[in-house]
């Protein structure tokens, strides 16, 4: 009969990782902020779960600098928990226009938002496809009329 | 619309967010009423006055055509949004503001105005005419939340997820110390 000691366990698996495979196995990977920006875009809210004592504002700033649009970027903070919607909807209508960055802090303090913000940034991007669309169409129509325009000089 | 309920199940939830505002429902372009009679702008702007204004950017019962123009028709602007070279998204702020603080004038001028709080909400906010923009590139929204039981997971799935979190030993936290020093 064999029997593992609880306390033990954690340790003697380590170590058995390692002797078999190789020590890297091991070691947790280092935290690339940089790689992890890149593979977010404009249509996705980033979700930090943060724990305790971090803070987000110093992580992002950190962030600002090591992306090439750093130097044109600011962000606007808001830590949520009181009656500021207003202010909220204008600073992303604002960010979304320029290009700017917006830290929303404590989510989970102002859960009643959540339903009317997810409907807005929905709304927010249907809307900026519709206009795509107009423009396309618009850019197609002036075309066809520039070559109507040309078909009638040339016939 | 209120934010009284803060307990939402998960159909209610999507059923919420999958609705869309009346505002947008009943939205058209401006790019596409250019085309259209001078008749049915003529009754567009007849309905528009009827209708209770609410809402930072439509309470000043200021024409919106005015948004639109800045995006078909910049060389038609004013003398302070040619100074910027006609780019359309400072001409939109600019706008903002201006809507801003004639409404600001006009609530001093008329107390009865003012909003209610369920007036202000998100949802309102959101006008078809004041969106009349692409996305910029750069843009991002990043949120914040302890991991807590009562978080909508509907707006999880949305989201891209980051764990944040100090390392626990010492060791780890140099490693991550070191990582964020860079050549410079």
């Amino acid at each position: 009969m064999r029997c593992f000691r609880p306390e033990n366990l954690m340790h003697e698996i380590k170590s058995f990782i390692v002797s078999f495979l190789d020590k890297r196995y091991q070691e947790p990977p280092s935290f690339d902020f940089v790689n992890i920006f890149n593979q977010t875009d404009r249509f996705e809210p980033i979700l930090f779960m943060v724990g305790q004592n971090v803070n987000t504002f110093v992580e992002l700033n950190n962030l600002r600098y090591l992306t090439p649009i750093g130097s044109s970027i600011t962000i606007d903070y808001q830590s949520l928990g009181s009656l500021c919607n207003e202010r909220i909807a204008k600073m992303i209508i604002r960010a979304a226009a320029t290009g700017q960055w917006v830290l929303l802090d404590n989510l989970h303090l102002a859960t009643d938002i959540i339903p009317n913000l997810h409907k807005f940034l929905d709304t927010m991007i249907e809307l900026h496809f519709e206009y795509k669309k107009n423009l396309t169409l618009e850019f197609k129509m002036q075309q066809e009329k520039a070559l109507l325009a040309k078909l009638k000089g040339t016939g | 619309m209120s934010f009284g309920s803060t307990v939402m199940s998960e159909k209610e939830y999507e059923d919420f967010v999958d609705k869309k505002p009346s505002n947008l429902a009943d939205s058209e372009f401006k790019l596409d009423k250019e085309e259209g009679s001078k008749e049915d702008e003529e009754n567009e702007m007849g309905d528009r006055n009827e209708e209770p204004n609410f809402g930072i950017l439509n309470k000043n019962k200021k024409s919106m055509d005015e948004t639109a123009q800045v995006f078909t028709k910049p060389q038609q602007m004013s003398k302070t949004r040619k100074r910027k070279k006609n780019d359309a998204r400072l001409c939109l702020l600019d706008l903002l503001d201006e809507y801003e603080e004639v409404g600001n004038e006009f609530d001093k001028k008329n107390e009865a105005h003012e909003l209610s709080p369920e007036e202000k909400s998100l949802e309102e906010l959101v006008f078809p005419e004041t969106l009349l923009f692409p996305i910029h590139k750069n843009f991002r929204i990043f949120l914040t939340t302890f991991p807590v039981d009562y978080f909508p997971a509907t707006f999880a799935r949305k989201c891209k997820k980051i764990t944040l979190e100090l390392p626990g030993a010492i060791r780890l936290n140099t490693m991550k110390t070191l990582n964020a020093v860079t050549t410079e």
